[in-house]
């Protein structure tokens, strides 16, 4: 148990997974449940007002097709229009363009069980278990955290997931990019020999998981890890070669049966076949698929691994020709590349490893544990924030350039890609009309020459321009990406030496206030499911309590005078009666536990007859006897002859 | 090492009085520098105002500097020391990505010695221009009849014509502390030839 009370967590808030961990002493460890395991499906089942997380919310999914949300991570700083385009005839549950005050502004919401939430208040669920996770296991507050995000997420992306970490209440110190976290942890688990080869090597680490990809490729040089490049995809992932396999699925039923399957359970279900077939043909030849349709109709299928891999090859192929264009980009040849290190669940793929290791022209580093080596390097991440690792220190790269819209729609580029963070550049504006008071600026990220090419991150607007005549005023205008890969854009009037005020509208985010009030929201719906969930498991126990009660009472009752007898009834028949109607848990709480004080007579003298009855048929046993069914107090007479 | 008549003064820690290799940081005690946004890119580096550079010593330099500056190591601390910690990093950053690129480099010091920007002045030397045209049309016809032997040949001529203009950028750079529009020119239209050069190569690739 760390010493500090005040842990920095690192989290991996993953696309199918998401896992939190620390660093103490020994280093970094991934905080798991009761089986051991440190990954958390990063699914929410809605129901009645309430949410389960993780493996149950996934066990359900089908049952629950349009109230499960899972996949979010697809979503985080994504439009409307975006999303519907390339998303949403795979998604089960319905998302909607959620309406704002701005016009221009766009930010898709999941519409779900009465609510309407943002991917980022949904990010923010799985965190907050997360943290409670974390927070059972070191037994103390966790309120600071180091969130990973894929490299190649733009800015819009990361401050979804810093929002998602403020709605959570965790204050998010830093954001790092998961292949950069994963050398990190590669590079720290290296011992001896193999520790003094790595120092001056650079390594690519390609990382496929389960929605995007990233490659980067950086150079370790006594505890520095320094970022060459990074390409990648954050619409590529094991999603993608799933809805492959749904997609043919689909089309051979259509053409075998003339039925289109795209209803949500439809949907839901196919999804949980396609990964299953997916994962068995990681380890097998071949795997076989049998749907019934009904009215006595079944779809079975065996697919081969050569025919998924033709299916996901272009997939696989627009991961080699990030690697590609990484390797350029660094200005490195495929032969200097020391270790080829895979993270992320889908490299699990043979084709996957099998073109990793053409490109790079040797066998990839697989001796990490794909799942759990991102969370990880966040924790050590954490550690160095926290001042506990001062030889170690990451310095990466902002993975797309940054421009603003010019006369015409064209991108004037400001940062160009692979720019070390923290950057910065500046640019000079000026006023088009004598007296203008305000301009406004559309910044891009993207590599494309047109901005309808490229991403908005949203309009910069420069407020409060001294009025002067047409082309007078000179404005210096800054645009810092921070080491978080965020920007933060500051301004100034030259002539006047004010600073200009900016307004920022968000194209896919949410604004501060929107944050702040969701932060609160969060909370106060935290509580209510908690008490929601509290109350479920009371109701449950007042109908086991009164079962058994009522049992014991059939049994061993007439032991008991009648006065005693009635009251027990009476007494049964009213709590029963309020657990059905009372909402406050605390007061169902006082009732139960009034319930079994005054049982607890009942008990003994059921444990008594319930003896007896065993006695005479096992007499071998009479020396250890254990009671048949054991009543309400049962635990506390236990130690009763 | 490059003869300079501008080697850096040593500089001395207000905290610890050691000496310092870069005015932004001391390396001994941890303390920060808020040197100014204009500082010249070579100083924060504590190296020589010269076009000839160790690019392995800069990197170190750069390494041991980002040991001491970089925002991460700063988490801990008040928003104004997060605040410049961050603003100097981006400084150092950038005069970084600046004093590594051969190009850039020479542009930066024509530049801070007074000379013009490519924008304002884009005359290019004499020959230049005809040269670039000949040997784009040899490209596309390279290209047209797929001649990979005619194309690589191309590319070692443009090659060896970009290791001259380097020399020539070289020696001007050497010579800039002379106070004379002559020399500033020529290196001005000799980097405006590198980019021809630069783009030709690009259409190569």
């Amino acid at each position: 148990m760390p010493s500090s009370s005040d842990t920095i967590v690192g989290i991996d808030l993953g696309t199918t997974h998401s896992l939190v961990a620390y660093c103490d002493a020994a280093g970094p460890q991934v905080i798991r449940d009761e089986r051991g395991e440190g990954r958390v499906p990063s699914v929410l089942a809605f129901r009645n007002g309430m949410v389960t997380i993780g493996w149950e919310a996934r066990a359900h999914a089908v049952e629950n097709p349009r109230a499960t949300v899972f996949s979010i991570k697809r979503l985080m700083g994504r439009g409307y229009a975006d999303v519907a385009e390339k998303e949403l005839r795979f998604l089960p549950y319905p998302v909607v363009r959620r309406q704002a005050a701005e016009e221009e502004r766009d930010v898709a919401a999941v519409e779900v069980d009465g609510r309407l939430l943002t991917p980022p208040e949904l990010s923010a669920i799985i965190l907050r278990e997360l943290r409670q996770r974390a927070e059972r296991h070191l037994g103390h507050e966790v309120r600071r955290a180091v969130i990973t995000v894929p490299a190649y997420f733009d800015d819009a992306q990361r401050q979804a997931t810093r929002d998602a970490g403020r709605i959570a209440g965790l204050e998010v110190l830093r954001i790092i990019n998961e292949p950069t976290a994963a050398a990190l942890a590669y590079g720290l688990g290296l011992r001896g020999r193999a520790k003094d080869e790595a120092n001056g090597a650079t390594v690519a680490v390609y990382d496929l998981g389960g929605g995007t990809f990233d490659i980067s490729v950086l150079r370790i040089e006594d505890g520095v890890f320094e970022v060459l490049s990074t390409h990648g995809d954050t619409h590529l992932g094991g999603d993608d070669l799933d809805r492959e396999i749904i997609q043919l699925v689909q089309r051979e039923v259509r053409e075998q049966f003339g039925l289109t399957i795209d209803t949500p359970e439809i949907k839901q279900a196919l999804r949980t076949f396609a990964e299953d077939v997916k994962i068995r043909l990681s380890e097998r030849e071949q795997a076989a698929l049998a749907i019934d349709l009904g009215k006595g109709r079944t779809y079975e299928r065996v697919i081969e691994r050569a025919e998924f891999e033709r299916l996901i090859e272009p997939w696989v192929e627009k991961t080699i020709a990030s690697c590609r264009q990484a390797l350029r980009d660094a200005g490195v040849g495929a032969e200097q590349i020391r270790q080829a290190i895979l993270v992320g669940g889908s490299t699990r793929i043979p084709l996957v490893r099998r073109r990793v290791a053409e490109v790079f022209g040797r066998t990839p580093y697989t001796a990490l544990n794909p799942d759990e080596v991102v969370a990880m390097g966040a924790a050590v991440q954490a550690s160095i924030l926290g001042g506990m690792k001062h030889d170690l220190l990451l310095l990466d790269v902002t993975p797309l350039s940054l421009g603003i819209e010019t006369m015409g729609g064209a991108v004037g580029k400001l940062i160009l890609r692979n720019t070390r963070v923290p950057c910065r550049a500046r640019e000079m504006f000026t006023t088009f009309v004598d007296g203008q008071t305000n301009i406004r600026i559309n910044v891009l990220q993207g590599e494309r020459e047109l901005a309808r090419d490229c991403r908005s991150l949203g309009e910069f607007e420069l407020r409060g321009i001294p009025p002067m005549p047409a082309g007078l005023p000179k404005i210096e205008v800054t645009f810092l990406i921070d080491q978080n890969g965020i920007l933060n854009v500051s301004a100034k009037e030259l002539r006047s030496g004010k600073e200009a005020g900016i307004q920022v509208v968000p194209a896919h985010g949410l604004t501060k206030d929107e944050v702040d009030r969701m932060e609160i929201e969060s909370y106060t719906h935290a509580r209510e499911d908690m008490t929601a969930h509290r109350l479920i498991d009371l109701r449950n126990q007042v109908t086991f309590d009164t079962h058994k009660a009522e049992q014991a009472l059939a049994r061993a009752g007439a032991a008991l005078p009648a006065e005693e007898r009635r009251r027990i009834e009476a007494a049964m028949a009213s709590l029963r009666h309020l657990a059905e109607t009372c909402t406050d848990a605390d007061e169902l709480h006082k009732a139960l536990d009034a319930f079994g004080k005054m049982t607890i007579r009942l008990a003994e003298v059921n444990i008594t007859a319930a003896l007896k009855t065993i006695e005479p048929a096992k007499e071998a046993d009479a020396a250890s006897p254990r009671p048949a069914a054991p009543g309400p107090g049962a635990r506390s007479a236990g130690s009763s002859p | 090492m490059p003869k300079t008549p501008s080697n850096p003064r040593p500089i001395k820690c207000d905290s610890c009085s050691r000496p310092m290799d870069s005015p932004v940081c001391c390396q001994a005690c941890h303390t920060l520098y808020p040197v100014d946004t204009s500082e010249d890119h070579f100083r924060l580096f504590g190296l020589p105002r010269a076009y000839a550079i160790d690019l392995a010593d800069l990197h170190r330099r750069f390494l041991s500097i980002s040991r001491n500056i970089h925002p991460d190591l700063f988490g801990a601390q008040t928003p104004e020391m997060r605040a410049l910690s961050l603003r100097l990093s981006a400084q150092v950053n950038e005069a970084y990505e600046i004093l590594k690129d051969p190009l850039l480099r020479a542009e930066y010091l024509l530049e801070s010695a007074g000379g013009k920007s490519a924008a304002a002045d884009k005359s290019v030397p004499g020959e230049l221009l005809a040269e670039v045209m000949t040997l784009r049309e040899d490209i596309e016809t390279a290209k047209a009849r797929g001649d990979m032997e005619a194309l690589a040949a191309i590319r070692a001529r443009i090659q060896s014509r970009r290791e001259a203009a380097q020399k020539k950028i070289g020696a001007l750079c050497e010579r800039l502390d002379e106070p004379s529009d002559k020399i500033r020119g020529e290196l001005r239209r000799h980097l405006n030839a590198m980019k021809y050069l630069n783009n030709l190569l690009s259409e190569l690739e």
